[in-house]
């Protein structure tokens, strides 16, 4: 792999694998020292589930790990009055907190509902798929720290990854397709 | 999504800047921002976790000398890469702010909270003086000191090496709370309680064994990693757990069961000639016996005990004989009801009698990589009484005792009196069923000592605490596990002690310089060396390999399993026979049932629940659920009810209910209406209500498990029985 070649960063996700023990979100939060301190609205990662469904004995789950979608046409971008949320060189969504005037409207303008502001920044924050990491050869802490790997990191623009190799291979989908935002997050069905 | 954030950004966004500090903020960020890059420096360090007693071996950034992050250790064969939440978590421990930080003195009631702090010596003088005048009260018999610990850190073996050297046989330590009954059960018919081959099994039967909520690596990894559809996985629980999630069959037998439905099985295996008659004419002994004994339990019975259809049973039957790779995972903790270890005995058979062992897939005698042992001189002591309960269990494990017979026989003093209790890390209060009990025995007691870094609930209502550092301030001695893959691993600090705190060995060896033996010996002469130099005494065998640990916190040798040796005769299968026992002839020589014999539960009786325990991810035991990261998902448990039986007693989901049993326990908790559990079952986690105000999270909030469950045990193991708690339960 070239380094000059333009990186398209994505995550392939197999929720079936995923079974909610919260390993992501804790990894997330000691990386990027986010201390929540008990406040249910910080929170980089989630997963969601519409409980239990059904009828004794009768019961399904399921879980659905989800983040920023790093999309290639983010709304968050358009709507920032201060271009403190941006596209960097690699195509990610950051937020450049010297910038950010706390606005808000990035996090109305998030269909995925992934922004929030900060208690320890005062800033808005998100998942940056841990850019300092990348940086250094180093996965995502959510992706590195999964007992069953139910995410799965890399370059789409690499035809020889894994995450290329598992979009060629398997159906896929990404979540609010119609709302235009091409998502990096693409989930197996 | 996320309702909280949505709910949150709708009631609070006015419009531009409404959210916000404005300059304020701006001025914090770009110091926090400016900070980091001139002088940041980072460090690694490998060590190995203590948050459960997995020991995953983690990658630890330390960053200008405070720990950042514990990172998975890629390489690391048990944990396969993986770090779980309780891991991750487990960094901010040397920082909570409510830890021990120096030896303290009670000076109020216990419980009341008052303490002074003390030096170690005043601490250690302050001990001495209570148990020596205790032991002599007791005419020199020093039985009358007793010592609990748990699992968990490699130090253990050091406050067990002072109990034997200060003379006491009065061991109660954490099996008999978890595995005892699988073990033993196990250990009758393959001579060992063997590792599972998950990896390689296609076809996977658990019944009660949470692996997705009670995270134990490799094995939860190994199942729930591989691709979809590559395994079929027969799940068997009252609750609809995450692992149920992630079925393929979700059955909710009726507790207390799950030997007939293992019986059934067999009677539909080797009814229809399914069974692997070539591995039990080599390796088995029994079979007829067995054959003959399994013809009463038919499928059609089993649906009557199990609210499992014959129909399902028979099918399951005849898949898990028929695929090669098959295998009934035998659990872990296993403190259910009944007939426990029979019961495991029956589940060990199903097995047996498909040969789903020693081959890919199937049950293997772990290995081991060998350490030269650790030694130290013995104490001789003429006064020496047995240990309390050793008749009440025909299985004695001597250095883990029956914590349910032996708590027993200390209230009611019978045959001697127990007048102190030293107490490593077990959080005795609220681990042991019927904490009225485990009070009532603490009010007895003249001198009660806890080593722990935190005020559990047991060290608030001690005399004396002793902080041990935390796991990440300390070095462990290496430590060999036994696994498909052996390893051995270690620890090492990350950082130094924050606080006046010591590691286990320090603390021990030290308060041994306080007391002597019979012959007027310091017992401080018994302890020899240090942390470190019994490491390197114990990896004298494996040049280099001090080295490895340092570097990457374990290491493998060239010892690797091979399928096949047990059924080639290279190895034996140890039992008293040398094969695998489906007829017990020991059991019969102890007057014990050869053959597991199902017997139905009692009827719980109308209107009353089984209380039934589980594990969650986020939680180890009463351990985690106050760790701030872990907390922010649980800040409160609640009982599961099963929504037809709430409507009878007319429970909504947040109702504030009384939980009561039949022995005096009751709680007061929030109720949760979910599909997830059978209507005769009720269920809340583990951690919660803590007696300590130390652990503000958790203090106060929800319920403890140990004060609704109600103290039963079974005498071929002597596993505590949880299960057998019967409450009743209506609005508060």
């Amino acid at each position: 792999m070239t380094e000059n070649r333009k990186k398209r960063w994505v995550m392939v996700i197999d929720s079936r694998k995923c079974f909610d023990c919260k390993a992501c979100d804790v990894a997330c939060k000691r990386e990027n020292g986010i201390e929540a301190k008990g406040n249910r609205d910080v929170y980089r990662n989630w997963i969601t589930s519409r409980g239990i469904e059904g009828t004794f004995p009768n019961l399904k789950q399921r879980f659905e790990p989800s983040q920023c979608q790093q999309c290639a046409n983010p709304p968050c971008v358009r709507v920032c009055p201060t271009r403190a949320s941006h596209l960097d060189r690699d195509g990610l969504v950051q937020i450049d907190g010297r910038r950010c005037i706390v606005c808000g409207v990035c996090i109305l303008s998030c269909p995925y509902d992934a922004r929030f502001k900060s208690p320890q920044t005062k800033v808005i924050d998100k998942c940056t798929f841990c850019n300092h990491r990348i940086a250094v050869g180093k996965q995502p802490a959510c992706v590195d720290t999964c007992p069953t790997k139910v995410r799965v990191f890399g370059d789409l623009n690499d035809p020889e990854s894994e995450v290329s190799r598992l979009l060629a291979r398997h159906h896929y989908f990404v979540l609010k397709p119609k709302s235009g935002t091409q998502p990096s997050l693409f989930y197996l069905s | 999504m996320t309702v909280t954030r949505r709910k949150f950004i709708a009631g609070s966004l006015a419009g531009v800047g409404a959210l916000g500090a404005g300059s304020a903020g701006l001025r914090y960020v770009s110091q926090a921002m400016a900070q980091p890059t001139r002088t940041e420096q980072t460090r690694y360090v490998n060590s190995s976790c203590n948050i459960c007693v997995s020991a995953c071996v983690f990658r630890g950034q330390v960053v200008n000398g405070v720990i950042k992050r514990l990172e998975p250790e890629p390489d690391f064969p048990k944990s396969r890469g993986m770090m779980c939440a309780r891991g991750n978590a487990g960094a901010a421990t040397p920082y909570d702010p409510n830890r021990v930080k120096s030896p303290m003195i009670r000076t109020g009631k216990r419980g009341e909270g008052k303490w002074r702090k003390a030096s170690w010596d005043e601490a250690y003088r302050y001990i001495a003086e209570k148990t020596n005048r205790v032991v002599a009260e007791e005419g020199g018999h020093r039985s009358c000191i007793a010592f609990a610990s748990t699992k968990g850190t490699f130090q253990e073996h050091y406050f067990h090496q002072f109990r034997e050297v200060f003379g006491s046989p009065n061991a109660v330590r954490h099996p008999t709370l978890c595995l005892s009954a699988v073990i033993r059960g196990f250990q009758s018919v393959f001579g060992t309680y063997p590792a599972v081959d998950v990896r390689n099994s296609h076809y996977l039967i658990l019944a009660g064994a949470n692996l997705a909520e009670g995270i134990i690596p490799p094995a939860t990894i190994d199942l729930f990693k591989r691709p979809i559809g590559s395994r079929k996985l027969i799940y068997l629980d009252p609750r609809f757990t995450k692992t149920a999630a992630l079925a393929d069959k979700w059955l909710p037998i009726k507790p207390g069961s799950d030997m007939a439905f293992a019986l059934a099985m067999m009677n539909v295996i080797i009814g229809e000639g399914l069974h692997d008659q070539d591995f039990i004419d080599k390796h088995c002994v029994g079979f007829a016996e067995l054959a003959e004994h399994v013809r009463q339990y038919t499928p059609e019975w089993a649906e009557r005990e199990t609210d499992i259809s014959a129909g399902d049973i028979r099918q399951i039957a005849r898949e898990f004989a028929t695929t090669p790779s098959a295998v009934f995972y035998h659990g872990r903790r296993t403190t259910w009801q009944g007939d426990e270890v029979q019961t495991r005995r029956a589940i060990a058979m199903v097995n047996a009698i498909v040969g789903a062992f020693d081959r890919p897939g199937g049950l293997i005698p772990a290995l081991e990589i060998p350490l030269a042992p650790y030694f130290y001189e013995p104490a001789w002591y003429t006064k020496f009484r047995p240990r309390l309960e050793q008749g009440d269990v025909t299985f004695m494990s001597p250095g883990d005792g029956a914590w349910i017979p032996w708590r027993d026989r200390a209230l009611r003093s019978d045959p001697y009196a127990i007048r102190g209790l030293f107490i490593y890390k077990q959080n005795v209060l609220e681990m042991l069923p019927d904490r009225n009990k485990t009070l009532e025995l603490f009010a007895k007691l003249d001198i009660i000592v806890c080593v722990d870094p935190f005020m559990s609930g047991t060290a608030w209502y001690s005399d004396v605490v002793l902080p041990e550092s935390t796991y990440l301030e300390r070095l462990d001695p290496a430590v060999a596990l036994d696994e498909i893959e052996p390893v051995v691993i270690f620890r090492q600090p990350l950082i130094k002690p924050l606080y006046d705190t010591k590691p286990c060995f320090e603390i021990v060896s030290e308060l041994a310089a306080y007391f002597k033996d019979e012959d007027g010996a310091p017992l401080s002469d018994y302890f020899e060396g240090s942390v470190e130099s019994h490491t390197k005494a114990a990896l004298a065998d494996h040049p280099g390999s001090l080295d490895k640990l340092r570097e990457k916190g374990f290491f493998s040798t060239d010892l690797k399993l091979k399928f096949g040796e047990y059924r080639s005769g290279k190895k034996t299968v140890r039992t008293k026979t040398g094969k695998v026992e489906l007829y017990s002839e020991d059991f019969a020589r102890r007057g014990l049932e050869p053959l597991p014999v199902y017997r139905r539960p009692a009827d719980i009786g109308e209107g009353k629940f089984r209380f039934v325990v589980g594990r969650h991810a986020i939680h180890t035991h009463s351990s985690t659920a106050a760790f701030p990261d872990l907390n922010w998902h649980m800040k409160e448990n609640a009982v599961w009810i099963n929504p037809v039986s709430a409507r009878k007693l007319g429970i909504k989901t947040g109702d504030t209910v009384l939980m009561k049993n039949r022995t005096g326990g009751e709680v007061k908790i929030k109720a949760l209406l979910t599909e997830g559990i059978r209507p005769d079952c009720l269920y809340y986690a583990n951690g919660f209500d803590s007696l300590s105000p130390d652990k503000p999270l958790v203090y106060g909030k929800g319920a403890s498990q140990a004060a609704i469950l109600e103290s039963h045990f079974e005498s071929i193991s002597g596993s505590a029985l949880l299960h057998e708690t019967i409450v009743e339960i209506r609005r508060a």
